[in-house]
């Protein structure tokens, strides 16, 4: 009598790689446990026990030399022509992984300042692309229906391939790229996907749209419950024992027990949290940043970070966008390209007429 | 017990702070003819070849352009970024050398006022940040009244910012000067800039400035400050018994925090031979610029 | 140590070495309920209140927060009596370009917005003008005389 429709659908599904599936109660409750996602990719780094670190100065020469050889081999990687396509609003292209590097003013024309970030795009390259019938994930979130959408693989940032495993550099075998530090998933409409060896830069967005940034927040470690709910805790005199930094009650009497979800002591940080909105006020294409406004991304600089077109309805681009990416002459546009109202560093001082 | 220091630690960031410290260990003092040896032939390799000499006051001059030391925010591509942006708009506004205890004149647009500019003369109280974010505070009793400003120094609405008297005081932080005596604070508004000699070193005034009695914004006596007269006498015994409760003197011998507090002179070196040639050239024009600006004013006129 | 940054005033400061377990932010020097400023016009009950040694008392802020900013309106006890104020000084720490100074300084006004002195001795912030002109549109009364009897501005 206590299995319900959540748990036979969640039961249904297959259980990969040691994932184990607690009993969901009662459907009324709102609180759904928040299953951990497995890797839906090999182990990245080879294990320090397999890692061959004590090598001669003349072994790791060779490996070296023979790890530049497969470089050559991937720079002449010829990757096919992309033809634009059009945008209609609500076709998902391919993100972006960037680096955060952190806080950077930025002036507007009429002297107020904004707080901005820079995001460093590192390099991206398309590993593979999943068509729908083939791209079948085993966390479905709520973004629409999947068989109508497909997956682009991307890889980003340099990795040394001495010490990723064999099976991950398997999967890189195919697109001919060099291994990357990571692989991320792109959830895409079909249209927007990109041949396989594509590098995708900053210009893939535009100064003046919006755009949504993911990444993982500072890790604070196991903190008390005034840090992390922001708890009043106990007075500090008047004879308190032992109830200065506690959580007080607990739950009353009518259930007899505690609600699941009550905040308490625990690991704080390291979750994936998202920013919507946040516009997009310079990008130099020569450096590949972007320089996006505010400065509370999750992340400590130098943390990667995912970027997507917004989701905001309020902020979606008005003019189509680059897609499937931006394909005009990178050379014909300027090195910085600043939003209309963002006052130069070059140009002359900021003044104002005097009234008349 | 960990000491817990401020999470941002630009506020570090002063020239008291930026003495020459190397990245590896430093040569032994020359004291013998071989040690001497060995000391040249260590800075030799140190500096690279085809490297430009850059004199030692760039350091005190251009110190917006040393990035925060806290580790953490350090990043060179970010760094590099901003360093040319700071270029750019030195190239339209001359942002002279000056200290904490200078007294400068900062002209701004301002959309406020009738007339749409704005000026305040002050002395500088404090430099905060570095980088595009340098901020400066200015202090002056005007009307019996005393009044601090801040500027960020690369604000594009920033006209003008004038040296009238270039002088190091004897603290990298003035901030006490809210709880001196207002004649401490006092600055003529229609002073006019007193010229140094070019090459001549910057004067140290060495005045020490009297305290209005308790109560004060901060606890100056915990702070070894130097430009205070004796500060016992308007102290009472609980303060003093807490000063020497809080009282950290094993810091001065901690190298660890020295070293998270400075930048080594190999980064120095490397930042500023970027920078050499173009802020040498923009100085220049900014000289010029002034020469000119001289000449139109002093130029005859026929009174007939 | 403390900074006086605006940022550190929101933080919270412990001191690692001291006995009591208070937990303090640093100073804020806001104009709140309470609050004692400096009249700085030379109206009569003005100066007679500041010479006695009893300034006016804040009792009520006109703003969301009660907190007040320069511009202001406040609602002031002085000599036994209600009356109006703008604030025209603050001792808080302000953004880049504002002026900040060592009182906190009012001018007091009645309900039109006329002030009762007919000088003020004191620079004011420019930034005054703007906002004292905006104040003027929304509310009807004219808050904008004041900036005429002022002496200097900063």
């Amino acid at each position: 009598m206590f299995l319900s429709k959540t748990i036979k659908t969640v039961l249904g599904t297959s259980i990969i790689n040691d994932v184990r599936y607690t009993q969901v109660c009662f459907h009324r409750f709102k609180f759904i446990p928040k299953l951990r996602v497995p890797e839906w990719h090999f182990r990245v780094e080879r294990r320090a026990k397999d890692r061959d670190d004590n090598l001669t100065e003349r072994n790791k020469r060779f490996i070296n030399e023979m790890s530049k050889k497969d470089h050559e081999k991937a720079s002449l990687l010829k990757v096919p022509t992309v033809e634009p396509k059009e945008w209609k609003k609500g076709m998902i292209r391919c993100g972006i992984v960037a680096k955060k590097l952190g806080y950077y003013p930025l002036w507007t024309k009429d002297g107020t300042r904004i707080c901005t970030t820079v995001l460093q795009i590192i390099e991206n390259h398309v590993i593979k692309y999943a068509p729908p019938g083939e791209f079948n994930p085993t966390m479905r979130k709520r973004l629409g229906n999947y068989n109508k959408k497909g997956c682009l693989y991307i890889g980003s940032g340099e990795a040394d391939p001495n010490r990723l495993t064999a099976n991950y550099m398997g999967l890189f075998k195919e697109s001919g790229v060099m291994p990357t530090q990571r692989i991320t998933r792109f959830i895409i409409h079909p249209d927007a996907a990109l041949p396989i060896g594509t590098s995708i830069n900053a210009l893939h967005y535009r100064v003046g749209d919006y755009v949504d940034v993911l990444g993982k927040t500072v890790d604070q470690g196991w903190q008390g419950v005034i840090k992390r709910w922001g708890f009043k805790g106990g007075p500090a005199t008047h004879g308190t024992t032992k109830n200065h930094r506690r959580g007080g009650s607990l739950a009353s009497g009518i259930k007899s027990r505690i609600w699941k979800g009550k905040k308490m002591p625990g690991n704080m940080g390291n979750r994936w949290r998202t920013l919507r909105g946040l516009k997009i006020w310079r990008i130099n294409r020569k450096e590949n940043c972007i320089w996006v406004s505010g400065r509370a991304i999750a992340g400590a600089p130098g943390s990667l970070v995912y970027i997507y077109d917004t989701v905001l309805p309020l902020r979606q681009p008005k003019e189509p966008l680059h897609f499937p990416t931006f394909l005009g002459d990178e050379s014909k546009l300027p090195e910085d390209i600043y939003e209309e109202t963002i006052h130069k560093f070059g140009d002359l001082t900021i003044t104002f007429e005097p009234e008349k | 017990m960990l000491r817990i220091l401020p999470k941002n630690s630009n506020y570090f960031v002063n020239s008291q702070f930026l003495f020459l410290r190397h990245s590896s260990s430093a040569p032994a003092a020359a004291t013998n003819e071989k040690n001497k040896e060995i000391a040249n032939y260590a800075d030799k390799k140190r500096i690279k070849k085809g490297s430009k000499k850059i004199p030692n006051d760039f350091r005190f001059k251009y110190q917006d352009f040393l990035p925060s030391p806290t580790a953490r925010y350090r990043n060179s591509l970010l760094e590099k970024l901003m360093r040319k942006d700071m270029l750019e708009r030195r190239s339209q506004v001359h942002i002279p050398e000056f200290y904490v205890g200078s007294i400068l004149k900062v002209t701004i647009s301002d959309p406020h006022s009738q007339g749409k500019t704005n000026s305040f003369v002050g002395i500088c109280t404090q430099r905060e940040y570095t980088g595009l974010c340098t901020r400066i505070t200015l202090r002056n009793v005007i009307d019996h009244q005393g009044i601090d400003v801040a500027y960020d120094i690369y604000d594009p609405l920033i006209q003008k910012i004038e040296v009238l008297k270039l002088e190091k005081r004897l603290d990298d932080r003035m901030l006490y000067l809210r709880d001196a005596l207002p004649e401490y604070s006092t600055v003529d508004v229609n002073m006019e800039p007193e010229l140094l000699a070019e090459g001549a070193p910057v004067p140290v005034n060495e005045t020490i400035v009297k305290m209005k009695p308790l109560p004060w914004m901060q606890k100056w006596e915990r702070k070894e400050l130097k430009g205070i007269e004796n500060l016992d006498q308007y102290l009472n015994l609980w303060r003093k018994q807490q000063r020497e409760k809080q009282a950290t003197p094993w810091e001065k011998y901690d190298l660890m925090k020295e070293y998270r507090r400075t930048i080594p002179e190999e980064q120095q070196n490397k930042i500023f031979s970027e920078i050499f040639d173009r802020i040498n050239k923009i100085n220049e024009e900014h000289k010029i610029k002034a020469k000119a600006a001289r000449r139109t004013i002093t130029k005859p006129q026929n009174i007939r | 140590m403390q900074t006086t940054s605006i940022l550190s005033n929101l933080r919270a400061v412990t001191s690692v070495f001291s006995k009591s377990h208070f937990h303090t932010t640093s100073i804020c020097n806001e104009v709140r309920l309470l609050t004692r400023l400096r009249v700085v016009d030379n109206s009569e009950i003005g100066k007679q209140a500041m010479m006695e040694g009893k300034p006016p008392k804040t009792i009520h802020v006109y703003n969301r927060q009660h907190v007040g900013y320069i511009g202001d309106k406040v609602m002031v006890a002085i000599k036994g009596q209600k009356k109006k104020g703008i604030l025209v000084g603050l001792k808080q720490m302000q953004k880049v370009r504002v002026p900040r100074f060592d009182s906190n300084n009012v001018v007091l006004i009645d309900d039109n917005g006329t002030p009762l002195g007919t000088r003020i001795f004191v620079p004011i912030p420019t930034i005054l003008r703007t906002i004292l002109k905006k104040k003027t549109l929304a509310k009807g009364a004219d808050y904008t005389k004041l900036l005429a009897i002022a002496s200097r501005f900063v």
